[in-house]
Order: structure tokens, then C-alpha cells, then sequence
């Protein structure tokens, strides 16, 4: 196998051996199961996770999806420092902090908001954004695309009246996601581009899995740690269903298959060198930038899937940490965009 | 040769107009307890033993510390990295327009198309475009790099830069031609950027002679020669050419009054700390009639950055260097120049000269590689989804 890490290649040894299983023989109570663990936030965990800024507000909210379900999201809203530039309304307004929409990872089957804390709580206070964490329906329960459904409402519901209600800028939206959560953030732009709205100001993705039938997987790390062929295949059975509705290079769920990318909001795309997925992000982000799309791209290496996770276990945590808040940050305050440094640690 | 005068003052108030230089950070960064192990023992030794400290050097010692190359051997290579194999290289020289001669350093890519880069496809190894067979059977030209070392204006030498000039012409596909300009105090500034702009035009006017073609030129150099890569574009823009395609300044040296916040709250990093940066200003500029604020040896101090060529600014961010190649880059994006910045953690000014020494290096050669390669062979867009490895090509 290629170089990794001593401490991922431990870390990622002990997550394989099935602290928590894995989804390929899990059933429905034990996918619930799973739905439910959170790393404590203390140490050693935290070493692992990142830790949470103490200055960032954690809360709840709820929308309503298109098919009239309440659904939660986590809000992280930076606390004691203002967010950047007054939101066009009346001079003297408490400003308002541009908004991360962001989705988590698991493959639409497993992982919830509350696992993202450390994450989603440092792009609140380094990006100087409210982080909305949308808790959205998952499979098996749900099948595609009731996912990408919960995703685009969300997003709606914060445009119209979600952002301002929890102190947010409307006009300035990013979305953000890993894995399961990078193909979401990624189908919720192109819904917005069909829609005519909301304007989507940036997104991150991070490891997105955008082609579902699998084309570019790399053979080579089909047995990679943390995510393989087979988990991949275990997840897409239970999103799909036994009586798939949709053609997994359907644009509706598969971002990389859509025709065109012309018109789609300045995109960051992450990839770990290890990992089955990186080519079709490394491919999405070539087409991206084709079409016009302002697109930064990095491969890390050294790194496996899920390494926005588990930072403390990877070389490269840090600096892909650096590298998403300081793109969030410079697309979503774009007046004021001060150094990278500012947000160093 | 044209030069932007323009009044310090005016100069001053619209830097600070454009959001830079900004205040510094109240707390100094306790830089050992930052860096990885590997990083501080190595900068320990460098800073305790190694060759290269100017503070105290006179005339022969400057010859001596110039004249030295570490050899390619283990255990040096695991930290320099080694000489490609794939890769020949020759010397040459030109006149400059002075008349004195510069010497230059050229690698010629021998081996099949670099593949990748590191192992993944699309980091860096995209079939390569130049060197191929073309139509007519010939071999295709390569495009150029023009490369410009490092050491403070005052030391180093090309053959130092044999592993990374070689790797990047194993792995851009291209020729790359190193600058072995004239270093102060013997020659004081800006006859050092003199001679990298003299570099420039006679890369572009013997390109076919060199098997380069002359369209396709990018610079680099790091940290002393970043900031000369960074001048010669500006001069060759106004100009009107050569055209440059691409820019990839390496912890650049951007600003020579140090008004940038890490040039004192890193003023005690290893490897280079404001008293050898105080020592290499004065050997460059004393005597030379220019001005610290002067865009030929400050190019962040130039007004109008517009339609500069596409830029990448790696920096370190244990170097007193940091924000003045940060605040280039802010400055050019400000001003509409395409441009990829990234700050490498936990590590200090100088690490592509050393990558195994540190856990950056392998990322940051990936990151200089892929970008060069994205503007030096431009590929037709595609325009449908096609199989991954076509894709990827573009």
C-alpha cells in the first residue's frame, strides 16, 4: 500500500477492526445503533476529532421539508466578535454572519450532525459564519433522493427566513459537506442554478462522492482503510433500494453526470490520495474548472477518506482545515478578506 | 526598461487602502514547540553547523559559502531529494546587458512522459503534452520554466537546486532553465533582477535552439529568487513581453522595508531571522541608489498589479517572509490575477530546498507540479462527462 502515516495507519487499523462495525453486515438496529454514537467531547477523543472553540454557540432550529416532515438542524453561531460587514439592512443592525450549509457524511445511511461539532464548530469561528448542520432523512429508511430533497429545502428554508431568524446573512450562503455530504452540497448548487435561486456564494467539498455508478473508482485503493469497494456497494444498496427509482449516473443524485457545470458557484474540492473516491472529485473538479467555475483543488496525500474527522490522526489535518476555512471565509466575506494568517490556529 | 514611479507615500497609503499591511499579532509564536521533529532538528543543526548563516561572513567566506553543494549521496538526498535520473543537464551562458556573462543551468527532460507524480493520476500526471511526437514525427518543444534560486541575493548556486529543477522537469514536462545571476555585494541591486529579466528574453529568444517553445514560458524561484521571478514579470509586462504564462513564487522575498506583521513576530525563526535579513538587504541594496519600497526590489510595493500572468505563492508559516508572499498574493487576487495562495503549516522558510525534512514537502512539490503543469499545457475543455482518464487530462 502506498505511504501512510504511522498514527492513521494505527488509527484507521482500530476503526477497521470494528469498534463500531461495519455497514456491510450491519442490520436496520444496529445502522440505528450506529446513527447514535458521538465521540465524547474531552480528551483523547478530541486529540483525535479537533476540539470544539469555546466561543461558538451551539443550537437547534427546524425546517419544514416539501413533503411537510420537521426535520432539525445544528446551528453553530460565533459568539463576542461581530461577522464581518452590516447585511445591507438598516445602519446600526447587530450584523449578521454569512451562512455554511453544511451536510455530513455516511454514505446517506449512517453519521449524524452532532459527530460533526469540532468540525462544524471550527469553520463557524475561523469562516466567521453561522454553520447550519442539516439532519437530513437517511436510508434505508429513506431511499434516493429524499437526501438531496432535505438538502435543497433546507437551503431554501434558510434563504427565506431560516438565515435571518438565527442571525444569519441570507444573501451569503455557502454550502459544505463530506463524502455523502460533499455530493449533497454539490447537488444543492445545481438545484439552485435550475431554481434560479438562491444564490450560492461558494462550495467545499470535501472526499465528495459524485459518481454513483462507480466509473472512477480507484482499483488500486478498492481495500483502502476506512472506506472500500465493499462499504461503498453496502451503502448504495440501501440508498438505492431493492426497486431503484433512479439510474445511479442520474444528475439528480450522480453531480458528475450532469451536462453542464457552466454557471455553478467557485468550488473547493478536497481528496485523500488513499482513497477509492478521489478520482471522480479529482474529475468533477477537472470539469468544474473547465466549464468556467472558479475551482481549487487539492489532493492529499498521506491521507485516507474521512480524514476531516479525524484531523489529530492524519499529518495534513491542520492544513486542510487552514486551507477550507480560508476559502469559506474568502468567498463569503469578500470585502474584508483578511490573510490566511488571521485564522492560523 | 520601464519602472512605475510612483511616490512611496501614495504608495503607502493605497497599500494600506487595499487591506495590507496590516497590525501585528500581539503574541510571538513559540516556533519549536510549531514544528515537527524532524523539521526542528534539521533547522537546529542548519542554524548551529550548517554553511549557509551570512552573519560574520566576509568576502571569502561568502565565496566559500556560495561555492558549496551538498552531495548527492544518502543521507543528504533523503532531505534534498534527489537528481532525476529522467532529466540532462548542461550549461550554458549569455550576455547580459552590461555585457557580463551569466551562467545558466539547463535540464532537459529524457525520460517517457512523467506519469505521476506521487502515485495518484490527476496530482500532477496527466499524460504529458510536451516532448511528445508531434504530427510531423518531430519531437513536440517542450514549454520552459526559468528558475531562480534562493540565498538572500547574497549566496547559493544553481547546482543546489539540482533535485528540484530536475524534478520539476521530470514531472511538468518541461525545460527548465536555472539563472545563475549575479549575487551582491560584488553586485549590488537591482543587477540581480537585471539579470533574471536578461534571463528571460534570451530563454525566449533561443527557445528553439534550446528545444523550448517560446509561447509557453513560466517563472520560478524561491524565497530571494521568488522576489526577482515576481520583478521580472512586472518589468517584462510593461515591457510588452515575452509573454509569461505563470508565476510560482516559493516563500518569496516581496518586500524589502519588512513592514508585514511575521517579519517581527517570527523575527527568531530558524533558518532566517530578521538580523540575516537585515545582513542580505544591506549587501543588495547599500550603495545601489534604490529604495527599499522600490518595485524592483519590492515587487508587493508596485501600484497596479492588473493583468499580471496567473500566480501560485507557497509560504512557510514559521517565516518572517510569510505575509509579504501572502499579501502579493492578496494583492494580485485583488487586482484580478488568478492566483492559488496556500500557507504551509508547521514548517519554516527554505523547505522545498529540504521536503525531507519536513511532512510538507511531498504536498508542496505535488501542489508546485500540478500548477505549473495546468498553465504550461493547456488542453482543450471537455465538454461531456467522458472516461476518467480523459478527464483527468484536461
Amino acid at each position: 500500500m502506498a505511504w501512510l502515516p504511522l498514527r492513521t495507519r494505527l488509527f484507521t487499523t482500530l476503526l477497521d477492526r470494528g469498534v463500531r462495525g461495519s455497514i456491510i453486515d450491519m442490520d436496520l438496529a444496529e445502522i440505528q445503533r450506529s446513527r447514535a454514537f458521538t465521540a465524547p467531547l474531552r480528551r483523547p477523543f478530541t486529540w483525535i476529532t479537533g476540539a470544539v472553540p469555546r466561543d461558538v454557540r451551539i443550537g437547534d432550529a427546524w425546517f419544514t421539508t416539501r413533503d411537510g416532515v420537521g426535520r432539525q438542524v445544528r446551528t453553530y453561531l460565533p459568539s463576542g466578535r461581530t461577522g464581518g460587514q452590516p447585511s445591507g439592512a438598516a445602519r446600526g443592525a447587530p450584523a449578521a454572519y454569512p451562512v455554511v450549509v453544511f451536510f455530513h457524511g455516511g454514505g446517506w445511511v449512517l453519521g449524524n450532525t452532532r459527530m460533526y461539532d469540532p468540525l462544524c464548530a471550527t469553520i463557524a469561528a475561523r469562516a466567521e459564519a453561522l454553520v447550519v448542520s442539516v439532519d437530513y432523512r437517511m436510508a434505508p429508511e429513506h431511499r434516493a433522493p429524499t437526501a438531496v430533497h432535505d438538502a435543497v429545502d433546507a437551503t431554501r428554508w434558510l434563504a427565506d427566513e431560516g438565515a435571518a431568524r438565527l442571525g444569519g446573512d441570507p444573501t451569503r450562503i455557502a454550502v459544505c459537506g463530506d463524502s455523502a455530504g460533499g455530493n449533497l452540497a454539490a447537488l444543492v448548487c445545481h438545484a439552485a442554478l435550475d431554481d434560479g435561486g438562491p444564490a450560492i456564494a461558494h462550495q467545499a467539498l470535501i472526499y465528495p462522492g459524485v459518481d454513483l455508478s462507480m466509473s472512477m473508482l480507484v482499483r488500486e485503493h478498492a481495500n483502502a482503510p476506512v472506506l472500500t469497494q465493499a462499504k461503498i456497494e453496502a451503502f448504495l444498496r440501501h440508498y438505492f433500494g431493492p426497486d431503484p427509482q433512479l439510474s445511479p449516473r442520474d444528475p439528480s443524485i450522480s453531480p458528475y453526470w450532469r451536462e453542464s457545470l457552466r454557471g455553478l458557484p467557485p468550488a473547493l474540492v478536497q481528496t485523500a490520495d488513499l482513497d477509492p473516491l478521489r478520482d471522480e472529485g479529482l474529475a468533477y473538479a477537472a470539469r468544474l474548472t473547465a466549464a468556467g467555475v472558479p475551482t481549487r483543488v487539492t489532493n492529499y496525500l498521506g491521507a485516507v477518506h474521512g480524514f476531516a474527522s479525524f484531523p489529530g490522526m492524519t499529518l495534513i489535518g491542520r492544513q486542510a482545515t487552514l486551507e477550507l476555512v480560508t476559502e469559506l471565509h474568502r468567498h463569503l466575506h469578500p470585502a474584508g478578506s483578511p490573510t490566511a494568517t488571521q485564522w492560523h490556529e | 526598461m520601464a519602472r512605475i514611479a510612483n511616490a512611496p507615500r501614495q504608495a503607502v497609503s493605497r497599500l494600506r487602502r487595499s487591506g495590507m499591511p496590516r497590525a501585528a499579532r500581539p503574541h510571538v509564536v513559540p516556533v519549536a514547540a510549531e514544528l515537527p521533529l524532524r523539521t526542528a532538528v534539521f533547522a537546529a543543526v542548519m542554524d548551529r553547523f550548517g554553511a549557509h548563516s551570512i552573519i560574520g561572513l566576509d568576502e571569502a567566506g561568502i565565496a566559500r559559502a556560495r561555492a558549496w553543494v551538498p552531495p548527492q549521496r544518502w543521507p543528504h538526498t533523503w532531505i534534498t531529494g534527489r537528481l532525476s535520473r529522467q532529466v540532462a543537464v548542461t550549461e550554458d551562458s549569455f550576455e547580459a546587458r552590461d555585457g557580463g556573462r551569466v551562467g545558466v543551468r539547463i535540464y532537459t527532460p529524457t525520460g517517457p512522459p512523467a506519469t505521476t507524480a506521487d502515485g495518484a493520476p490527476a496530482a500532477g500526471g496527466a499524460p504529458a503534452a510536451g516532448g511528445e511526437p508531434a504530427a510531423g514525427g518531430e519531437r513536440a518543444a517542450y514549454p520552459m520554466v526559468v528558475f531562480f534560486h534562493g540565498g538572500g541575493y547574497v549566496l547559493g548556486n544553481t547546482r543546489l537546486y539540482d533535485p528540484l529543477c530536475s524534478f520539476l522537469a521530470e514531472q511538468v514536462s518541461a525545460l527548465v532553465v536555472s539563472v545563475d545571476y549575479r549575487m551582491a555585494p560584488e553586485h549590488r541591486a537591482p543587477r540581480a533582477a537585471h539579470d533574471a529579466i536578461d534571463g528571460v528574453r534570451w530563454v525566449h529568444a533561443e527557445a528553439a535552439r534550446l528545444g523550448g517553445e517560446p509561447t509557453r514560458i513560466a517563472v520560478c524561484g524561491d524565497s530571494a529568487g521568488g522576489g526577482i521571478a515576481a520583478v521580472a514579470t512586472q518589468v517584462l509586462l510593461d515591457a510588452g513581453g515575452p509573454p509569461i504564462a505563470h508565476q510560482a513564487l516559493l516563500y518569496p522575498a516581496t518586500d524589502a522595508t519588512r513592514s508585514y506583521p511575521s517579519a517581527r513576530e517570527h523575527a527568531r525563526a530558524p533558518v532566517l531571522d530578521a538580523r540575516k535579513i537585515e545582513v542580505f538587504s544591506r549587501h543588495y541594496l547599500d550603495s545601489s541608489g534604490l529604495a527599499p519600497d522600490d518595485p524592483l526590489v519590492s515587487p508587493v510595493w508596485r501600484v497596479d498589479l492588473a493583468g499580471l500572468p496567473p500566480a501560485l505563492v507557497q509560504t512557510a508559516d514559521l517565516d518572517p517572509l510569510r505575509d509579504e508572499g501572502l499579501g502579493y498574493a492578496e494583492r494580485l487576487r485583488a487586482a484580478g490575477v488568478p492566483v492559488r495562495a496556500t500557507n504551509y503549516l508547521r514548517t519554516v522558510h527554505g523547505f522545498m530546498s529540504f521536503p525531507g525534512a519536513t511532512v510538507v514537502g511531498d504536498q508542496a512539490r505535488l501542489e508546485l507540479v500540478t500548477e505549473l503543469r495546468r498553465h504550461l499545457h493547456p488542453t482543450p475543455a471537455p465538454a461531456l462527462p467522458r472516461p476518467v482518464q480523459a478527464v483527468l487530462a484536461d
